[in-house]
């Protein structure tokens, strides 16, 4: 096995392992990175790691393309489709941006699959919800019917609660286009809710 | 400017902070992660086989080199002895015969007599020849000392250098040699054919290793 000291934001891999790739002693590898390989060697707790860190992020952009009520059971979809893929993972430092893709590509593989079978419409998916969360979903759309590329930043920082930063760290995107994107999407937000006030104030 | 909206520092604006509290309903439910025990061996298996040297694919891809290599050895060296055996005989009859010593058969300038002037003039002549001496080395004899003189004095080409005369001329002086062109005995025909036979098999025992390893690795994805 090895051991993982962590200075600073990175952690330094120390010993040798034969299926971790940073096996020289004194290697710089990202947290991410010493995870994947650990998940690699069969380490069922590092991709549970895995999981607690990145559950949030596929949610948000889960829920920026499928009906709320769906999102759940594709969270775990996408993180059993990335545990049978992992060995394709090149980069294990990139780990995030990887899952964002295979997280988006499930999303548009469960429309294509929807197409077949009866589909619920957001109204009647909406209807269903719960009083406080009915405000919630409208909103929701309203932030769906935003361009593509302010959907995922707006969602992640509103509903997941993250921040620019940890988006961008998380996902894989430049800080600066996170940071545009977050901004533009609040302007046409503000513009599509036409200064309406919520009940649910604190 | 408040950068609330970015990182959350600072006082938020009144419609964020609505927003935010909101939206937050909708917000993950952590559960935990329901991994089916195929799925984590299959996954664990799938990130250990390429981290390792000693693959099962790579394996098999070695053996057949190695198993190769032997067969080509063996087969090369079943090929050599005969000639090996004949340049033997050769020795002991010619030894036997005219009285002269066996190094005439191989060295071939061994009617050199030291004190007589080298002539230059033929030399690059015989070197134009290129029949080759096999297995020279293996018949290397001991050499005399008249021969060790003329080669410090650099009278004699090294032995691979060397081009010997025509097989006809050597033949008349009671010695025989082996060359290149010779064709092939049925014995060396024979184990030809069987080292053909050998690397056919062995490439095709590659090829099937790798389509192996390729329909492995489709596996994994």
């Amino acid at each position: 096995m090895y051991e993982v000291e962590a200075t600073g934001g990175m952690l330094h891999v120390i010993g040798t392992d034969m299926s971790v790739e940073a096996s020289s002693p004194g290697i710089e590898i990202s947290p991410d990175a010493a995870l994947v390989a650990a998940v690699r060697a069969g380490d069922r707790d590092a991709f549970g790691r895995l999981y607690d860190a990145y559950s949030r992020m596929v949610h948000g952009i889960l829920l920026a393309r499928v009906p709320y009520g769906e999102v759940d059971d594709l969270v775990q979809d996408v993180f059993l489709v990335a545990l049978r893929k992992i060995d394709a993972l090149r980069d294990a430092a990139a780990f995030g941006p990887w899952l964002a893709m295979i997280t988006r590509n499930r999303a548009m593989d469960f429309h294509r699959r929807s197409r077949d079978t009866t589909e619920l419409t957001e109204e009647i998916a909406t209807a269903d919800a719960a009083a406080p969360e009915a405000e919630a979903t409208e909103v929701l759309n309203l932030i769906r019917q935003l361009p593509e590329a302010y959907r995922e930043p707006l969602i992640l920082r509103f509903v997941e609660g993250m921040t620019g930063p940890e988006i961008a760290g998380r996902t894989g995107l430049a800080p600066a286009s996170v940071r545009v994107n977050i901004h533009r999407g609040m302007k046409l937000l503000r513009e599509k809710l036409g200064g309406k006030k919520f009940g649910r104030e604190h | 400017m408040s950068d609330y909206l970015w990182d959350k520092t600072g006082e938020p604006e009144e419609d964020v902070a609505q927003l935010e509290n909101l939206l937050g309903a909708l917000k993950y439910q952590p559960r935990p992660l329901e991994i089916p025990a195929t799925a984590m061996s299959a996954g664990a298996a799938a990130g250990t086989r390429p981290a390792t040297i000693f693959s099962r694919p790579r394996l098999a891809l070695a053996a057949s080199l190695l198993l190769t290599l032997l067969a080509g050895a063996w087969l090369i060296n079943r090929q050599v002895e005969p000639q090996k055996n004949r340049l033997a005989e050769v020795k002991q009859g010619s030894a036997a015969a005219g009285g002269e010593k066996p190094d005439k058969a191989i060295v071939p300038d061994a009617g050199i007599d030291k004190n007589a002037p080298a002539d230059k003039s033929e030399q690059p002549e015989r070197r134009e020849d290129k029949t080759v001496v096999v297995a020279a080395s293996a018949t290397k004899p001991r050499r005399p000392a008249r021969q060790s003189v003329a080669r410090r004095h650099r009278l004699i080409p090294r032995v691979k250098e060397y081009a010997p005369a025509p097989l006809e001329e050597v033949a008349g002086q009671g010695a025989m040699r082996w060359q290149v062109e010779q064709p092939l005995t049925p014995q060396q025909q024979e184990a030809a054919e069987k080292l053909m036979l050998a690397l056919r098999l062995a490439s095709a025992k590659l090829n099937y290793a790798q389509r192996e390893m390729l329909e492995i690795g489709r596996a994994g994805n």
